[in-house]
């Protein structure tokens, strides 16, 4: 008989504070920075402040307190704006982290919900929610340590559980929308949500509406098998489900990464629907392996074999 | 909620500790760790909002046999209809402003939805006429071009050529479309339409 012992803040202390290096982390600094100045760079939140105040009209004043939002002001807001982008390019490059990552996560909170505050106040899946908790988390963490800017002149750091618990926290925050995204499914339409004709209709919707059709071949097809739209449905429930045992069994992610990139790509070219965030998988690698190999390539390639002189350090 | 959160990592911020964290900074930690798992998972878990932790509804509902859809047209002085490139609403972003004209739009008095439209009109004018010459057109483009991020939901570039842009708006108007998924597949024009909104310029 196999007696399984399990105390649970052992395991809660393994689990978060595992010393491990420092690159995760750096990795996942970059990362969450990098990610957030594409969203900035790409919307123009200033410019709708500056819109009509007829438009405003509707937003009770809780909410604009709430975001600290007050029309009118756009000059105001494209300096916030420049603020911003010059919190997250120190944060990207690792200078003053604690600072420009608590900066710009409080900026991101502001202006997240500009682009959706018309009609509701939750301004979720506009690709700005996970980055404002990641880079509130980074600002707690020693998350320059490695990959920053003058981080070459400082003693390597050795392995801490400083480095564990943030990275861990990151990569539940991006591995949890899938989770919600399938208990939702079963929360409002329960295991039916996975029939063939619920997926059909939802891939015939998002390829006929006339505002959003770019790729419309895909989706058309997968429509008319039914027996495809089965397998989609019970996949994409599964897959959206289980893809949080990926950070608690590292080994999946080997599966799990590419499977969530082919299930964007799908997604995308059947029904028109971009998942933003997926430059925030860059969480899930892991950096001390992806490090030692480009180590062994350049050592092998002869471009500098004592540039990456790696300590072997325990992984995430 | 989030006042809570940022509060809590300015006070660990400040007593960050050396690479082997005692006990007592370790209980700390798992006590800033619990209350983020907390949140996110109680905001999904109860479909509540606490945004930035949020519900994470992605399509979770029943799609029925129809679909309604709102859809906003440019009219020109001949009377015709065209379809208004998405760009054209920036920085509106026209996913959110399509839903703004379902939900709330719709219910505004008559002389405030003119004002809008009447703003509104303009600016897929200038567009317009921004394409026409062969122009970039929105906002969004501004800093990274082609690199930038979309939409959540993508759109056609519809007037990606001069050659494809219509003839000057006078006219813009708001339906309601309605079709059934399947009768679509054989006939692309089974629609209904209902106009709910028109503006025409003074």
């Amino acid at each position: 008989m196999i007696r399984v012992n399990v105390s649970f803040p052992a395991w809660w202390d393994r689990f978060w504070f595992t010393p491990c290096s420092p690159f995760g982390l750096a990795a996942a600094r970059i990362a969450f920075a990098l990610y957030s100045l594409w969203i900035v760079l790409s919307r123009d939140f200033p410019g709708v402040a500056g819109v009509p105040g007829e438009v405003w009209a509707t937003v009770t004043p809780q909410t604009r307190w709430r975001y600290l939002i007050f029309p009118g002001h756009p000059a105001l807001e494209y300096v916030l704006e420049g603020v911003a982008v010059a919190a997250l390019v120190a944060a990207a490059l690792g200078w003053r982290p604690r600072l420009s990552c608590l900066v710009s996560g409080l900026l991101l909170y502001h202006f997240a919900p500009y682009e959706a505050l018309l009609w509701t106040d939750s301004p979720y899946f506009r690709g700005l929610d996970i980055p404002i908790i990641g880079l509130v988390i980074l600002s707690v963490a020693p998350c320059a340590d490695a990959w920053a800017v003058g981080a070459r002149r400082r003693p390597h750091p050795l392995a801490s559980p400083e480095y564990r618990w943030p990275l861990v926290l990151l990569q539940l925050l991006v591995a949890s929308p899938y989770f919600f995204a399938g208990y939702g499914k079963l929360y409002y339409t329960g295991i039916r949500w996975a029939s063939w004709e619920n997926i059909r209709n939802h891939l015939l919707a998002f390829t006929q509406d006339d505002f959003f059709t770019v790729y419309t071949r895909l989706g058309s097809w997968v429509a008319a098998h039914p027996l495809l739209c089965g397998i989609i449905g019970a996949g994409t429930m599964l897959f959206e489900l289980s893809f949080i045992l990926s950070v608690f069994f590292p080994r999946l992610r080997r599966f799990y990464l590419p499977a969530a990139l082919a299930f964007h790509a799908g997604i995308l070219l059947s029904m028109n629907i971009y998942w933003l965030y997926w430059p925030l998988l860059a969480v899930l690698p892991d950096w001390d392996a992806v490090r030692e190999r480009w180590t062994r390539l350049r050592s092998v390639s002869g471009a500098g074999a004592s540039a990456g002189s790696a300590t072997p350090l325990s992984r995430t | 909620m989030f006042a809570l959160f940022v509060a809590g990592a300015v006070v660990l911020a400040g007593q960050r500790g050396p690479a082997d964290p005692d006990e007592r900074r370790k209980g700390r930690l798992s006590l800033f760790v619990l209350f983020v798992v907390a949140a996110t998972f109680g905001a999904s878990l109860t479909q509540h909002d606490l945004f930035p932790f949020a519900a994470w509804e992605l399509l979770p509902r029943w799609v029925g046999p129809n679909w309604t859809a709102g859809r906003l047209v440019g009219v020109d002085a001949a009377g015709v209809e065209h379809p208004i490139d998405a760009r054209a609403w920036e920085p509106f972003s026209g996913d959110e402003l399509r839903t703004w004209f379902q939900v709330v739009f719709i219910q505004l008095d008559s002389a405030t939805r003119d004002r809008i439209a009447a703003h509104l009109l303009d600016q897929a004018e200038t567009a317009r006429r921004a394409a026409a010459a062969g122009k970039r057109i929105g906002r969004y483009d501004r800093f990274l071009g082609p690199l930038r991020a979309p939409l959540t939901v993508v759109h056609p570039r519809l007037w990606a050529i001069p050659d494809s842009v219509p003839p000057p708006f006078v006219a813009l108007r708001y339906y309601r479309d309605r079709w059934s998924l399947v009768r679509r597949v054989r006939d692309p024009d089974a629609v209904s339409r209902q106009l709910l909104f028109e503006y025409r310029r003074r």
